[in-house]
């Protein structure tokens, strides 16, 4: 495999070719913040735009989706790039419900956490817009996993992560615009039969959209417990 | 009722396999095959929906995650008459809103929906393009121009007279 030496924050960072900025940023423990990123994933899915860096004679790319090249000097810090980070986290939480301190996943939560990384406050009302409840109706067809849209920063990261483990993907998006959301099914006898109820989705949901319940949940609380 | 039902579903499995024997097995073929779907039905049923994923290899959602990013694509029936009214600039302004709200109250069905008897379906569209006429409302084939709440029962009431006539004619011949 070639070797490619490129330059991260006045670093130098040795990686395969074919490698992205964002996981070769990684490796050199250099952070830049991500939601829907999934290393093993053959396509970057590229959705959650937080992963903004400055690329010198390129400007601003997404350093999940730009593969390194020899001689690259990429900038994750910049006063540009922490701007554009901030718009973009923003837009993912302009429909958010923002009680995190009633939520289920207070302090489990990545989108949470990535508050205080790009330097934006969940505190103030004015940021949450929300959307009439009728509009995106929680959808409970599941009886192992509930699904609120009003949580989903569609990140894409459940559907590729039940298309891997089903092999027959199960979840996916419908609608479009600010009405997109998953669909755990159209019909909810189906998913009764074929999903395995693993739970995977709402393991690597990045916010709390994605709910275990019944088994499932009481699995969780025994696993820590445990 | 049961019967008609089991019926109609027979019908449409029919439909549906010829539908696909016309068309390539190839999953670049989904969306003429909805639209194909949609124009021999009036709307996607949801038994097709499963036809045309074991055809094509994708899941019931894959599927319904396409559908749904069209407008175009329907999920339940037309009625027998399907009520269209107009929601454009023109009909908006002078209150169409107002005979779109006397319409459901009218059919007791709300907009996208379908009346019990299968009778009526009711549908918001944009403009229909005679904003002179505003506002505007469409039931088949036949344009109601300048629509008040009030003309919505008088309308709906005529309709029904003229069937019950038709099929009275037909009895007696």
């Amino acid at each position: 495999m070639e070797q490619i030496e490129l330059t991260i924050d006045d670093k130098k960072v040795n990686t395969k070719a074919g490698t992205k900025i964002l996981e070769a940023a990684l490796d050199a423990e250099i952070y830049i913040p991500n939601l829907c990123y999934i290393a093993e994933a053959e396509l970057p899915y590229g959705g959650c735009r937080l992963c903004y860096v400055h690329v010198e004679g390129r400007g601003l790319v997404t350093a999940c989706t730009l593969p390194v090249e020899n001689g690259m000097v990429v900038h994750t810090q910049t006063p540009e790039v922490m701007r554009v980070r901030r718009t973009a986290y923003k837009l993912l939480i302009a429909y958010h419900n923002l009680d995190c301190r009633a939520c289920w996943k207070n302090k489990k939560c990545d989108l949470q956490k990535l508050a205080a990384k790009v330097k934006v406050k969940l505190k103030r009302p004015e940021d949450f817009r929300g959307l009439p409840t009728e509009f995106l109706p929680l959808d409970t067809t599941n009886p192992y996993i509930t699904y609120d849209p009003l949580q989903c920063i569609i990140c894409g990261k459940c559907v590729w992560v039940c298309s891997k483990i089903c092999g027959e993907p199960l979840l996916d998006f419908a609608y479009r615009g600010n009405k997109t959301r998953l669909t755990l099914s159209p019909d909810a006898v189906l998913v009764e039969e074929k999903c395995p109820s693993c739970g995977q989705c709402a393991v690597v949901c990045p916010t709390a959209a994605l709910q275990p319940q019944g088994p499932l949940a009481s699995n969780e609380h025994s696993a820590e417990a445990g | 009722m049961e019967e008609q039902n089991a019926a109609e579903e027979q019908q449409i499995k029919e439909g549906i396999a010829e539908i696909l024997t016309q068309c390539e097995q190839d999953r670049s073929q989904l969306i003429p095959i909805l639209q194909r779907v949609q124009e021999t039905f009036g709307y996607l049923p949801k038994s097709a929906i499963s036809e045309i994923g074991s055809f094509l290899g994708m899941t019931d959602v894959q599927i319904y995650g396409v559908a749904s990013f069209y407008n175009h694509f329907r999920y339940i029936p037309l009625g027998k008459h399907p009520v269209q009214m107009c929601m454009g600039t023109a009909c908006h302004m002078v209150g169409g809103g107002l005979v779109l709200e006397a319409l459901e109250r009218a059919l007791d069905v709300e907009v996208g929906g379908i009346t019990i008897d299968k009778q009526f379906s009711l549908d918001r569209v944009a403009c229909i393009g005679c904003c002179g006429l505003a506002p505007v409302m469409v039931i088949g084939e036949k344009i109601f121009p300048k629509m008040t709440s009030t003309k919505v029962d008088e309308v709906l009431v005529n309709l029904k007279m003229e069937e019950e006539e038709a099929a009275q004619e037909e009895t007696d011949n």
